[in-house]
């Protein structure tokens, strides 16, 4: 949740999966959605389910200040979201058992001194093991290349000993230390104060 | 209690009970909806195309823009968010995307990436988990 004028909105991201129709659907190419507490309420289950299939009506607004954290711009992309305000807006159809999810890592070769960018997609559905499989995965190859994980990618469970906590990041309470030490690194990196 | 208090005490009630129920906002919807008209949207695909579409060619009725009410049908609601909302849908993301998958080579059960100009290593795991690493470059040029 996190707090509005108008009280606390919950954010969920919302896609279709007809794998039939065309490749690679997942959510990373989904909708955000931002929903009152009243209307989240009416479909909270889907923190015990994963996901929830549901028809809903809302509002096309500008992305809220508060999001401005955690949903980042992409060139040439309208930045908008849906608000969903009242449970009467919800229709709630069945539940669905693959929805997948892809998570992300920035992480550093401290040998090389070099960072990659690295996916790993799980099934939504399954809330425990999904997630929990992707970040073992990743601790493995990270690992394997004597690399650190700079970010992470669960809010509610960390799982990847980042140096930016995504939940820190979030909220935004960094360590400004730890955080300016790693941009001088990678400006040194990539010559970036020359550019 | 005075007939004062008693119409204000009803009103924050009456309030209250609009607030709770998400009754304003539900008006809110269903007015504009008759009288913008209301957009459908049973595939996530083709609701990207018109948000990005419609920002580079503004002809002052797009399907989609702010204050726009739409309906989604039957779309999936997880907890997990898109960090790059649209990126997917872009010509850039699509193209990285077949990229990544048409240079994945197998050995040993494992699939790995190597991308034509330098240092592009990744990795789609047997399982179907995908790891996909990018370049330098192409770091810099998403972010």
């Amino acid at each position: 949740m996190i707090e509005s004028p108008n009280g606390p909105l919950k954010v969920l991201g919302a896609t279709t999966t007809d794998e039939n129709r065309y490749r690679g659907n997942d959510v990373s190419g989904g909708i955000p959605i931002i929903m009152s507490k009243q209307a989240y309420e009416s479909i909270d289950t889907v923190e015990r389910n994963g996901v929830i299939k549901a028809t809903v009506t809302g509002t096309c607004i500008e992305v809220p200040k508060q999001l401005e954290n955690r949903l980042m711009s992409a060139p040439d992309v309208p930045r908008f979201c849906i608000y969903v305000g009242s449970q009467r807006n919800i229709t709630k159809e069945h539940y669905t058992d693959d929805v997948s999810a892809a998570g992300w890592t920035i992480y550093e070769d401290q040998q090389n001194r070099e960072y990659n960018m690295a996916f790993s997609t799980f099934n939504a559905v399954d809330v425990q093991d999904g997630p929990s499989s992707a970040g073992a995965f990743w601790r493995n190859y990270i690992s394997d290349h004597n690399g650190m994980a700079l970010t992470d990618f669960d809010e509610k469970t960390l799982r990847l000993e980042a140096a930016i906590p995504i939940n820190s990041l979030s909220r935004g309470d960094i360590d400004r230390y730890r955080f300016q030490e790693l941009v001088d690194r990678i400006e040194r990196r990539y010559n970036l104060n020359q550019i | 209690m005075s007939a004062f208090d008693a119409i204000h005490y009803e009103n924050a009630i009456g309030k209250a009970i609009w607030n709770y129920f998400g009754l304003s906002d539900y008006t809110i919807v269903h007015i504009s909806s008759f009288t913008d008209g209301l957009v459908h949207y049973d595939d996530i695909r083709v609701l990207w195309l018109d948000a990005i579409q419609g920002s580079k060619y503004d002809n002052g009725d797009l399907k989609l823009r702010i204050g726009r009410i739409v309906k989604l049908h039957n779309f999936n609601f997880t907890e997990w968010f898109p960090w790059l909302p649209g990126m997917f849908w872009t010509k850039f993301g699509i193209a990285n995307k077949d990229r990544n998958l048409n240079n994945a080579n197998e050995r040993n059960g494992v699939l790995t990436y190597q991308n034509s100009t330098k240092q592009g290593t990744g990795i789609l795991n047997p399982d179907e988990k995908t790891l996909s690493v990018l370049v330098e470059s192409e770091l810099f040029e998403r972010t």
